[in-house]
């Protein structure tokens, strides 16, 4: 994968992958921050998950109870 | 090509040291690792993993959305609005300066400090909203507020080409207003709508003390922030290779902030200890009172003015955090009151001390009028947005934690992760047992059965 904007270091000035501007560079950043709402989502959901299922007295988390979670089968 | 941007370019180009900034960044973690053990020793047990993940999440959110469109805020606000100038496009993330690029050694150095800068107002309102708040809801705001408010405050406030520097001779060399002002500004409107914690408050009004956890690990956090503190005024002076400038281009020296910020601090420690008659959590949080209090006119004042009003700051909170208790506000770490109330009496200090004072070349002499003005702006600019999205958030029921898992502890439910060995189970809640959920390792293991099963109408 070809991502060097430069042949040599004489003369160059932007040295990132792809270069200043180019398709790769900005494809990249769309994906970054498509990257960063898909964690955004990520994290609601966990909440979602993990308050409804202390609210049903279960764990949130499959696995030997530990101290303090309620003491129920696991999900 | 316009002088403001110019003067940015000339700023940015003259900036020939990089490690000055390099380290400026590296002591500004200090501040995050201070504010994570600040806000874990703050909380009760239940909620000392959840409160740490915060911060850790809040470092990360707020410097990556600082990459993707912070840094060009700060680059085309200055006027007020918008302006797609050269130093605007200069700091679009596709552009040339905003990447490897090995005839700019400025760029990454500066937008780095100010990232650094950013998340430090996601940690300010990051303690305020302890033990209820959602995390994603959070995280929201900390984005909002880190990246895109404090940063528009800094390029109208805290730039050589802003508006209020032009316009008024704004001076707030510190950043006690466009950090500290802003992001407690903001926190306050947050509060309004999130409410207290579960048995903060009586139905009468009256306040419950909920204790910290580990209030010595508090402590310890806010010596780490101390430390930080010197990367933050690292960052707030412009380093050219022959020496230094303020943010607003005139002359100084580390020396003066040396003086200052030392004599701040202790000023703000002795002033809360007297006030709080030695009451730990204030006496700790006197020395960034203090420095805050000074912040804004720290590159001028003697540093036994500075004491003096340092130690008036630190003195001012204790009475300021009561005041605001009054209001049914639960404001866990004093957000409002160590960085709002002293950076609004901050700018006020300095519009009293530093009246008359001038400003570089063709712009209008520092005056209490201008730094009036500036502090209205931004208690404007920090409240409305702080109060309208947690208002929206709080209308689509994403704002808040239940209160069955409040009460649990976020920590059981968040979290797939103890704080603490075994044999050290998790407090209890506020209002299960009557006492006040302090966790101190002797409460009773987690009884689900107590919690009551109503739908939460928060």
């Amino acid at each position: 994968m070809g991502a060097s904007p430069i042949d040599k270091y004489e003369g160059a000035d932007v040295v990132y992958t792809f270069g200043a501007g180019s398709f790769g560079t900005v494809l990249f950043f769309v994906l970054a921050c498509a990257l960063f709402v898909a964690f955004m989502v990520r994290v609601v959901l966990h909440e979602n998950h993990a308050y409804a299922a202390i609210i049903a007295h279960m764990p949130p988390e499959p696995g030997p109870v530990v101290e303090g979670e309620p003491e129920v089968a696991a999900i | 090509m316009t002088p403001e941007v110019q003067t940015a370019l000339d700023l940015q180009s003259a900036t020939n040291n990089e490690f000055f900034y390099w380290m400026s960044i590296a002591l500004m973690i200090a501040i995050h690792a201070g504010f994570l053990a600040y806000e874990a020793g703050a909380s009760r047990s239940k909620n000392v993993l959840a409160s740490s993940m915060k911060n850790l999440l809040t470092f990360a959110v707020v410097i990556s959305t600082f990459f993707f469109f912070g840094w060009f805020l700060y680059n085309s606000m200055m006027t007020g609005v918008p302006r797609l100038g050269d130093a605007a496009k200069a700091a679009v993330p596709w552009s040339a300066n905003m990447g490897p690029n090995i005839t700019d050694s400025a760029s990454g150095i500066f937008w780095g400090a100010f990232a650094l800068f950013a998340a430090t107002t996601g940690s300010i309102l990051s303690g305020a909203v302890l033990e209820r708040i959602r995390t994603s809801a959070f995280l929201i705001l900390a984005v909002v507020l880190g990246s895109a408010v404090w940063i528009i405050g800094a390029a109208w406030g805290w730039h050589p080409a802003g508006w209020m520097l032009t316009e008024l001779g704004f001076h707030d060399v510190g950043a006690a207003g466009c950090v500290h002002l802003i992001a407690g500004a903001f926190t306050l409107g947050v509060l309004i709508n999130l409410g207290p914690r579960i048995g903060r408050f009586n139905a009468d009004g009256s306040a419950n003390t909920i204790r910290p956890h580990n209030l010595p690990l508090t402590m310890l956090g806010l010596m780490l922030i101390f430390i930080g503190f010197f990367g933050f005024l690292m960052g707030c002076v412009i380093y050219s290779g022959t020496g230094y400038t303020t943010i607003y281009g005139t002359p100084t020296t580390l020396s003066t902030f040396a003086f200052n910020t030392l004599m701040g601090l202790a000023g703000g420690i002795i002033g809360a200890y007297i006030a709080s008659r030695g009451e730990p959590f204030w006496t700790i949080s006197g020395g960034l009172a203090g420095i805050i209090t000074i912040a804004a006119g720290m590159d001028l004042y003697h540093p036994g003015l500075a004491f003096v009003l340092a130690l008036g700051g630190g003195a001012m909170i204790p009475f300021l955090g009561k005041f605001i208790e009054r209001f049914g506000i639960d404001d866990v770490v004093g957000a409002v009151t160590v960085h709002g109330g002293c950076g609004a009496l901050s700018l006020i200090l300095s519009g009293i001390f530093l009246n008359g004072y001038p400003n570089m070349p063709g712009l209008p002499d520092v005056t209490l009028g201008g730094q009036l003005i500036g502090l209205v702006v931004f208690v404007a600019l920090g409240f409305i947005p702080g109060f309208a999205i947690s208002w929206g958030l709080k209308k689509a029921k994403m704002l808040r934690i239940p209160a069955e898992v409040e009460l649990a502890g976020l920590d059981l439910s968040e979290v797939p992760a103890l704080p603490y060995p075994e044999g050290f189970g998790p407090s209890e809640g506020g209002t299960l047992n009557g006492g006040n959920g302090n966790g101190n390792g002797a409460v009773p293991a987690f009884k689900p059965e107590a919690i009551p099963h109503k739908p939460s109408d928060i």
